[in-house]
């Protein structure tokens, strides 16, 4: 075995086609991209050009047609069954929706105990109080048992963040997640995710707000599917 | 300790789809009510039917002797292979009862019939009575229209008719019982028989050693001591043989419980297949947060499982209701049925192995039916998953269908039913089977009455009184004419047997003498049979040759063809005629008809004994009868008039008719139930679509009228199926029963009333099942129809 390099994911030559009615829609060409631990990236584009495309076969989600995603130790992503990939998915990657996507018959703090439950990768006895102490991080503790419908919607972010972390991810994937929230909120939310990315977790996250651009070590931007242009923030 | 959070939020969804689950949990609960009572019942009745026919220690056969004394009772029981053997004689003879009304008796005459070593009954009640007494089984007491203490009348052989104080009763399980047969069972002792003026005991009943169950170790024991009784110079006229270690009336039981059971399974199956449609119905909801689940890490095989422990709890919860029950149920028929029967039930407990098996499959059916749209749903890939916007369209129409529903409501309502094409299948399935066996039970029923009309008709005579000695047809005649009596018929009636090789008549038949018996009837002419239909070969006028068999008579010999030698043994002497057609003969037991010349020339027996007389209005002029036949020499042995052929007909047929109409109920309120589900389920589903429509600008009315309409599609699409269905099951089972009881199947006959009546019953319940959640789902304003998920 080797020793257990740092974490890195790589991805090499993406390509996704989908088949839609008659015609044939590239919506991913030969991307090739590295994010390394506590990097904040942003992706960015016209409305169409790939991103969310991009972030589903990075988070595992979807399946490149071609092209192959690999992490440092060697697993190649694409190469794993639909069971193994969930179980990767569930340890290794946090993932933020825009409309939050909490399961609406769950409290919130149910709906955080939920991939440690699926994933079985935290102690049983520990798993409330290490979620507790995860939604007293992000300020919605006294909101833990209600059902996301009685909460406004950075709270309900909140908790999907919450959500999203519980399972300590190396990687988190957030496609839009300020898109719904007016903007002193978003700011909080951003707050959050550069917090992470300073604890060393990598965030990538799909955005159009340019005001935001101060946030992010580097920013990606696809137009027709392939990256147009990468920006790295001086260090 | 809490619950696991995919566990909570499985029992707040199932907790919050209640009212779309509550009708297919009841559903769930009937269909395993059903299985439950009659597997219960099933086995808890084969058990004690044997168990009490066993406990009698059952004559293995009966041989039929003339004269046994105890000398050759010793000699029987030292024979190889025979356990036990006693003396006794069945007299068949009539019974006169307190009204002046002639009934049937079998009176059981052996030495002690308390301490019987074969053929035991148990003793249930005694009464302190004077002067010649019998026992009468338990059920015949009724049927003799007596009480314990009080007196029957039996007709006694050469004896006259003779009171006789009834001095209590006895449970005889291994008779079939009483009230189905007609007959009066009654039991005497030899003191009170030969005080009497009776005469030695005729029979001998043997059970022999070794396996009783083994139908030819008994045969072949059975026959061979008659062959060493021969040998040693006894007469032997006849062997009946029962189906070994068989109550006669088990495999009409079994018969009828199978036929619970098929439909009792059709039930479960039907409230199965509602589950799997349901759970589709219910999985179309949970789509979008399955893939959430997938997302953050749930795999499909924990989506699955999760779902498939919550149909399986689904099952658990249904049968918390069902098995208390169904057992009561199962438990009520059980009893119905011993009761009709005339045994005692033990215990209605079930076996721990059949409880183990509701349990199992209560729990595991519904989840294989509910695995194809689970494995469906959880296998989703998760962007199509969490994309899904609950909305699918329908699959476009044929284009003929389009355009002839147009853009209107009978369009939306195409649409609707096109849209899930398995629901609506499961609609029209469950509405058309129910239609079809309730349509089918009631078609049978009227084939019966039809088969019982036909026989009636061809009977052509209203009384038919048997003769203890036969007497010459020309003396019969003259009776007739003396008393202004039209005689139909005057055919000498035997008692016959297939005939063997070394001789011996042996019949498969219960001590009773029906159930299995051969009448030959010698006639003077085939006139009296030329209204018969034949089924095979012709009925030509003209002189009389050959024999001619109805069709159970047909079967019984082995179908020999039209040409073919039949051989009959007549009380040890043989009848060998050439078959001239087979006649069909409806509610008969098996009979062959010969000349009588051929019967006088062949066997030697002459004369008449059985006068049947067109008599409308009864049976007035039987004491005239009775006092010129004594002049003669004979007597009146037994009579039987209309009535009694009816109710001998009727008890054995209408347990069936009572049985298949319950079983159409029953899958018509599974049918129902399931419509209620399926229905519900069709339009919560599609609230959201409702409130589009509405939303740009149909009515409410317009909804109601669309869902009403497509109510009405599935109750004619469905009325149609039943009563194509039923043709085909209504002749599978006519040729069942018929077969089973008289070798034929039982002539095919439409109910119209019935149809009638289920076409209005099943628009009616179509109608309730549409309508409420039809008005629900327009009641609802249009944001919030349009804001459901
Ligand atoms: N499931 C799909 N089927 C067909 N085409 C799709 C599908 N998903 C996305 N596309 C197409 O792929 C392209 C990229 O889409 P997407 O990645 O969603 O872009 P973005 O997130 O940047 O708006 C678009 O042209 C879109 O129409
Ligand atoms: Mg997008």
């Amino acid at each position: 075995m080797p020793p257990k390099s740092v974490w890195r994911l790589s991805a090499q030559n993406l390509s996704r086609v989908y088949q839609c009615g008659s015609g044939r829609v590239k919506a991913l060409d030969d991307v090739s991209l590295d994010i390394n631990k506590g990097e904040f990236i942003a992706v960015t584009g016209r409305s169409g050009s790939g991103k969310t495309t991009l972030i589903n076969m990075l988070a595992g989600l979807d399946r490149a047609s071609e092209g192959t995603i690999q992490t440092a130790d060697g697993t190649k992503i694409n190469k794993l069954d639909e069971e193994e990939l969930a179980r990767w998915r569930g340890r290794n990657v946090g993932i933020v929706f825009q409309f939050y996507q909490l399961l609406p018959s769950l409290t919130v703090l149910e709906n955080t105990l939920l991939p440690m439950d699926l994933c079985g990768v935290h102690p049983k006895v520990g798993r409330r109080d290490h979620a507790m102490s995860l939604l007293n991080d992000l300020g919605i503790n006294e909101h833990a048992s209600k059902l996301p419908r009685d909460l406004s919607g950075g709270q309900q972010q909140r908790a999907a963040i919450a959500r999203a972390l519980v399972n300590d991810p190396d990687v988190v994937f957030a496609d839009e997640p300020t898109g719904n929230l007016d903007s002193t909120t978003a700011m909080a939310v951003m707050e959050l995710f550069a917090a992470q990315a300073a604890k060393g977790k990598a965030v990538i996250m799909v955005t159009h707000d340019l005001d935001l651009a101060p946030y992010f070590s580097r920013i990606i931007t696809l137009g027709d599917g392939r990256i147009v242009a990468e920006k790295a923030k001086a260090a | 300790m809490t619950l696991p959070p995919r566990w909570i939020k499985l029992y707040r969804d199932f907790q919050a789809q209640g009212d779309r689950l509550a009708p297919v949990v009841l559903a769930m609960i009937f269909g395993q009510v059903c299985v439950i009572a009659i597997t219960g019942s099933y086995a808890t009745l084969t058990r004690d039917i044997s168990r009490a026919y066993t406990q009698t220690k059952p004559a293995s056969g009966i041989l039929d002797i003339g004269a046994v004394d105890n000398a050759l009772v010793d000699r029987v029981r030292a024979m190889e292979d025979v356990k036990d053997a006693e003396a006794l004689t069945i007299i068949h003879t009539r019974t006169r009862k307190p009204n002046g009304s002639f009934g049937r008796g079998l009176l059981f005459v052996s030495r002690s019939p308390e301490n019987q070593r074969i053929g035991r009954q148990q003793v249930e009640q005694t009464f302190p009575v004077d002067g010649p007494s019998v026992r009468l089984e338990r059920r015949s007491v009724a049927v003799a229209e007596t009480e314990i203490g009080g007196s029957v009348t039996f007709d006694l052989p050469d004896i006259g008719f003779t009171d006789l104080a009834v001095a209590g009763t006895v449970f005889d399980p291994a008779l079939a019982p009483a009230d189905q047969e007609q007959a009066i069972y009654a039991y005497m002792d030899t003191d009170t028989w030969f005080a009497l003026g009776g005469g030695p005991l005729e029979m001998l009943e043997v059970r022999v050693a070794g396996d009783v169950t083994d139908q030819q170790h008994v045969d072949t024991t059975l026959t061979r001591v008659a062959q060493q009784l021969r040998e040693t110079g006894s007469t032997v006229h006849l062997v009946r043989i029962p189906q070994a270690e068989t109550h006669p009336h088990q495999n009409q039981m079994t018969t009828v419980l199978m036929f619970f059971l098929g439909f009792g399974t059709i039930a479960f199956l039907l409230s199965a297949f509602l589950i799997s449609v349901s759970i589709e119905g219910l999985m179309v909801q949970q789509i979008r947060q399955i893939g959430v689940m997938k997302a953050i890490g749930a795999r499909a095989s924990q989506i699955r499982m999760l779902y498939l422990i919550g149909v399986a709890l689904l099952g658990l919860a249904a049968l918390v209701v069902a098995l208390p029950v169904g057992q009561q149920i199962g438990a009520l028929l059980s009893k119905v049925v011993s009761s009709l029967l005339n045994f005692d039930l033990t215990t209605t407990t079930p076996p721990v192995s059949l409880l183990i098996f509701w349990i199992t499959t209560g729990m595991a059916v519904p989840v294989l039916f509910a695995l194809r749209p689970l494995t469906r749903a959880a296998n989703l890939p998760v962007i199509a998953a969490i994309n899904d916007q609950g909305i699918n369209a329908p699959r476009p129409l044929p284009k003929f269908i389009a355009r002839l529903t147009g853009s209107g409501v009978g369009r939306l309502a195409v649409d609707g039913l096109n849209r899930n094409v398995a629901r609506s299948l499961l609609i029209i399935g469950l509405l058309a089977s129910a239609g079809a066996v309730t349509l089918t039970a009631r078609n049978v029923s009227a084939s019966f009455e039809t088969s019982i009309t036909i026989a009636a008709e061809e009977r052509k005579h209203d009384l038919d009184v048997r003769l203890t000695v036969p007497v010459d047809r020309a003396a019969a005649l003259k009776i007739a004419r003396e008393l202004g009596a039209e005689l139909r018929d005057l055919p000498l009636v035997l008692e016959a047997a297939p005939a063997r090789d070394d001789g011996l008549a042996v019949v498969r038949t219960y001590p009773d003498g029906g159930h299995g018996a051969l009448t030959v009837l010698a006639l003077e002419n085939f006139a009296s049979l030329a209204h018969l239909v034949p089924l095979v070969g012709h009925l030509d006028a003209g002189p009389m040759t050959g024999i001619i068999l109805n069709q159970s008579a047909h079967r019984l010999l082995g179908n020999p063809v039209v040409g073919d030698e039949v051989s009959l043994s007549l009380d040890g002497k043989l009848l060998l005629l050439p078959l001239t057609a087979v006649v069909r003969e409806y509610m008969s037991p098996a009979r062959a008809y010969v000349a009588a010349a051929d019967l006088k020339d062949q066997v030697g027996f002459e004369g008449t004994n059985s006068l049947r007389f067109v008599a409308p209005g009864g049976n007035h002029y039987l004491t005239d009868i009775e006092m010129r036949l004594e002049l003669l020499g004979s007597g009146v042995k037994s009579t039987f008039d209309e009535n009694q052929m009816a109710e001998a007909v009727s008890g054995h047929i209408n347990i069936f008719i009572v049985i298949l109409t319950s079983l159409g109920i029953m899958i018509a309120v599974v049918g129902f139930a399931g419509l209620t589900a399926a229905q519900g389920i069709s339009v919560t589903e599609r609230r959201r679509e409702f409130g589009v429509i509405r939303a740009i600008g149909a009515r409410r009315g317009q909804i109601l009228s669309m869902l009403l309409c497509e109510g009405l599609s599935y109750w004619f699409v469905a009325l149609v199926l039943a009563v194509l269905l039923s043709m085909p099951l209504s002749l599978l089972i006519d040729g069942l029963i018929g077969r089973m009881t008289f070798g034929m199947p039982l002539p095919f006959t439409l109910d119209g009333l019935a149809f009638l009546l289920w076409a209005g019953v099943s628009l009616a319940g179509t109608l309730l099942a549409s309508t409420p959640p039809g008005i629900a789902a327009v009641r609802a304003s249009v944001t919030t129809s349009l804001a459901h998920q």
